[in-house]
Formats: structure tokens, C-alpha cells, sequence
């Protein structure tokens, strides 16, 4: 893994992400607020139906429900953009050699970069309505547990999708059932007592309680539950790392 | 030193389409039947540090499948490979390029690729698009380029990176006349820095006046390696 880190592979990894997200930007005329428009879109909607039933027990609901959505989209897309990374440098895989990996990573950064800017504009939303305390300085590490757990899942689907087309529809079914799955406009105690374990293994619900939690609910999160779901997602990490590793020498004749 | 012992390449044809979990088990049901192509077979071969290595022979005979291999972009199915030296691999020029970035844009982004930092492109910058003739044109997105300009930039950005080992796959001829000269002019650079040079062409002009060895490769097998102007006249012969 140091090999990895070392300043040729930090510098194709910077220019790769940034040229994509000045290519993705490029010729918008509303430029961030496009970031801001599908939660805010997303938050009208739920908060419409959901304000006065799921919601009405729910401590500031409209936060509540945004601070669930900018999380899950990033999940979402930055997933469904690092599984198909191969796919979009083609090109470049098949004709050059470089550590494949950085492909992944520069997919998810790219997402990350716009995530980062949707949470700057929702934390100054947060400051001039609500106000935030000190629990704030849990916020990075909330924001390396997002980072970690998509680049996680993007490195093990990217190499998957190569030898399985059926991954990225298998994915999107995933995506659509997490939806509902994971406590983005309900709170998490709707799920059935039965059925508690969703939430237990669900990694995204725990990150988008620790948020609310410092956010919304201006407390301090659990150190004991927030250093043992740091380490199982590094654990996960370094597996998929390793799995990729071995799988991704044939991406070349594959795609 | 690149050397390769015994080193063969199976291409399973039925992985050149991704196929479908269904797929799959309906290929095992049918008794796992799989189709191999072997483009390279059993092929041992050194280049020593400083060899300047022309490879030839007819489409298909595996001298893509050979410098991709050397490249480090495929592992080979059996036999060993040993290489001790830094390659740059050009089998495609301007690999990474797009067309909604500028020439000075891209040409960073391509050194990237290439293994450069931002400050050592910085340095040279100037040089590659003087070596490009673009001077006008940096900060103009490639989209509005002609194919012969955006060669150019790539060439230019690619053998200013300062490679150690080149391993070239007929990228060259896409320019036209002045283009040519370019290339010369590179090679020849190349050639009195010491540096080794691995080249697929068809152009024999071009391979006798910079490269000394020549390697034919027919089926995926080496059938000769050796002097420049006894192998191509062996080719020569065998192809009429």
C-alpha cells in the first residue's frame, strides 16, 4: 500500500480528479447550486408527504431529512461512478500501465469534491438557522467514514464488473432497496425489532446517525461505537484492497 | 534489462465480451467448453540496456500482444518476465487526452499519465509546445485541434517526459512529412542518449536507419532475431 502513496501515483491521482471535476463542471451556468438542487428537490418532496405523519416525531425534520439525502447521494453516486471506472478509461487501460486503483479512487475523489461542497452549503444553512456547537470537530471524521466506505465498495465493484457485466444491474437494485433500508426520512426505530439487525449492519446508518447526532441533536456521539465502526470499515478497506489487487491484473484483456 | 523466458499468452476468447452470470453457467452445462487464442508461444528474448529492438512481421502475429506484455499491461499466461528498468510506453499517442481541456491542460494531464509531476512538466513546458509548434494555440481546447496538431502535442509531451525505456507500437504513422522529421529527430536524440528503444513498424526505411536488431515474430513465435538488414529481407522474401 505505500507503493501506492508514493508522489507519482498522489500527482496522477490529483490530476486525474481534478480535470474531471473541471470537466464535469464545465459550461454550467448555475454551477454549485446544481449541487444543492436534487437535495433540495429531494427534501421538498419527502418533507411534503412525510412532515405530518414519519416525520412529526422527528427533532427538526427538514435538516434531518437533508443531512440523510446529501449522505445517501453520495454513496449512491460515487459507487455507481467508481464501478465504472475501467469502462470510462477504456482506453487508457488497455494501453497504458499505471496503478488501476487510482482510476477507482479519482472516480470516488471526484464525487467527493461536490459532496464537500454540498455539506459547506448545508452547514451555512445549519449556522444561520440552528446553530452548531463544538461536536462539530467530529465532522471530518464522519466525512473519512463516507470516504472510506465508498471507496470500499467502488474498488471490490469496478474489478467485479470486469469479469460480470451483471454487477452494475445488481447494483442499482442494491441502491434502490438501500434506499428504503436506510433511515434517510424515517427515524431508524420505524424498522420493525425483528428486523433491528438492518440497522446494526447497515454502515450508512450509523455515519448518518453520527451526523445528526452532533448536527440536529447537538451531542456528543459515542466514542466506543464510532472508533469500532472506524476500525471494521479499514478492515473492509484493506480486504477489498487486497481482493482487488489479485483481480485487477487481467482488467486489461477483460474490458 | 527486459528479459522474457518462455512466455506464452492464452487469450480465453470468450473473455473478449464480458459475459452474464447466466452466461456462464449455461458455458459450464455445456461442458466448459472454452476457446483459447495463443497469440505469443513459448517466446524467450533479452534486450539488453541501450538496444535499440525493431519488431516485424504480418497483422496478427502477436507484436502488439508482445509489447503490451513488456509494457507491463498484461501478465503473461506461462513463463517469466524480468525487467530492471523504468519503460514508457507509448501504443497509442495521446491516450487520456480530451478534447474539452486545453492543449496546456492536457499536456499535464498526460504527463501524469506518463508517470510526471506538475513541477517537472512546468520545467519542460515551454520546450514541448515549442517542440510541437503550438505556441498559439495553449491555451485553445483540443477540441478545436486537427488530429496532426493533437499528434503532436502528444509526441511532443511524450518524449519530453524523458523516458528511460520507450516501447513504441506504430504510433507514428499518423503525421505527415514534417511530422516524420520530428520523429527522426527524436529517435536520433534517443539513440545517442544510450537510451533503449523497443519499436513496432511496418516502415523499414525507418527501422534500418535507427535500429540495429531486428526481431520477426509469424504466429505468435519469433522466426528470426537478428542483423536489421538480414531480417527484413528474410521478411521480405517469406512475404512474397
Amino acid at each position: 500500500m505505500d507503493e501506492l502513496l508514493n508522489k507519482k501515483n498522489l500527482n496522477l491521482l490529483k490530476e486525474l480528479t481534478l480535470s474531471n471535476f473541471k470537466l464535469r463542471n464545465e459550461g454550467s451556468v448555475l454551477g454549485i447550486f446544481w449541487y444543492l438542487l436534487n437535495p433540495l428537490l429531494m427534501l421538498i418532496v419527502l418533507y411534503f408527504i412525510f412532515s405530518k405523519n414519519i416525520g412529526s416525531s422527528i427533532q427538526n425534520y427538514a435538516f434531518y431529512v437533508l443531512i440523510g439525502v446529501i449522505q445517501w447521494n453520495f454513496f449512491s453516486s460515487s459507487t455507481s461512478d467508481g464501478m465504472l471506472s475501467f469502462e470510462r478509461y477504456k482506453e487508457l487501460v488497455k494501453k497504458v500501465n499505471f496503478p488501476r486503483e487510482l482510476l477507482v479512487i479519482s472516480s470516488v475523489f471526484n464525487i467527493f469534491l461536490s459532496h464537500l461542497i454540498e455539506w459547506g452549503l448545508l452547514l451555512i444553512l445549519l449556522i444561520f438557522i440552528s446553530g452548531i456547537t463544538y461536536n462539530l470537530i467530529f465532522l471530518p471524521i464522519i466525512l473519512l467514514l463516507e470516504l472510506i466506505l465508498s471507496l470500499t465498495l467502488s474498488l471490490i465493484l469496478s474489478v467485479a464488473i470486469s469479469y460480470y457485466r451483471d454487477i452494475e444491474g445488481i447494483w442499482k437494485n442494491v441502491l434502490f432497496v438501500g434506499w428504503f433500508l436506510t433511515p434517510i426520512f424515517y427515524a431508524k426505530e420505524i424498522i420493525p425489532n425483528k428486523f433491528s439487525f438492518i440497522n446494526i449492519i447497515n454502515p450508512l446508518t450509523h455515519i448518518i446517525t453520527f451526523a445528526r447526532t452532533i448536527l440536529i441533536n447537538n451531542k456528543q456521539i459515542d466514542l466506543l461505537i464510532l472508533s469500532f465502526i472506524f476500525l471494521c470499515l479499514i478492515i473492509l478497506f484493506i480486504l477489498s484492497y487486497i481482493i482487488f489487487k489479485k483481480l485487477v491484473i487481467n482488467v486489461a484483456e477483460r474490458i | 534489462m527486459i528479459e522474457l523466458e518462455n512466455v506464452s499468452k492464452k487469450f480465453n476468447i470468450n473473455y473478449a465480451r464480458r459475459l452474464s452470470v447466466l452466461q456462464n453457467i449455461v458455458n459450464l452445462l455445456d461442458g466448459g467448453k472454452k476457446r483459447y487464442i495463443l497469440a505469443l508461444k513459448n517466446i524467450n528474448l533479452k534486450i539488453n540496456k541501450g538496444e535499440n529492438v525493431a519488431i516485424i512481421g504480418p497483422n496478427g502475429s502477436g507484436k502488439s500482444t508482445l509489447l503490451r506484455i513488456i509494457s507491463g499491461i498484461l501478465v503473461p499466461t506461462f513463463g517469466n518476465i524480468r525487467i530492471d528498468t523504468n519503460i514508457t510506453s507509448f501504443l497509442q499517442l495521446g491516450i487520456g487526452f480530451h478534447q474539452n481541456l486545453t492543449a496546456k491542460e492536457n499536456v499535464y494531464l498526460y504527463g501524469a499519465i506518463l508517470g510526471k509531476t506538475r513541477s517537472y512538466i512546468s520545467k519542460r513546458f515551454e520546450e514541448i509546445i515549442d517542440f510541437a509548434e503550438l505556441r498559439d494555440f495553449v491555451n485553445v481546447k483540443l477540441k478545436d485541434f486537427s488530429s496532426g496538431m493533437q499528434s503532436r502535442l502528444a509526441f511532443s509531451t511524450a518524449i519530453y517526459t524523458d523516458p528511460e525505456t520507450l516501447v513504441l507500437d506504430e504510433v507514428l504513422v499518423v503525421g505527415d512529412l514534417e511530422f516524420r522529421n520530428k520523429c527522426f529527430e527524436a529517435f536520433k536524440k534517443f539513440k545517442n542518449q544510450g537510451k533503449t528503444m523497443i519499436f513496432v513498424s511496418h516502415d523499414f526505411d525507418l527501422i534500418r536507419k535507427f535500429f540495429t536488431r531486428t526481431i520477426y515474430l509469424k504466429n505468435g513465435m519469433i522466426v528470426a532475431d537478428g542483423d536489421t538488414d538480414k531480417i527484413i529481407k528474410l521478411y521480405e522474401k517469406d512475404s512474397k
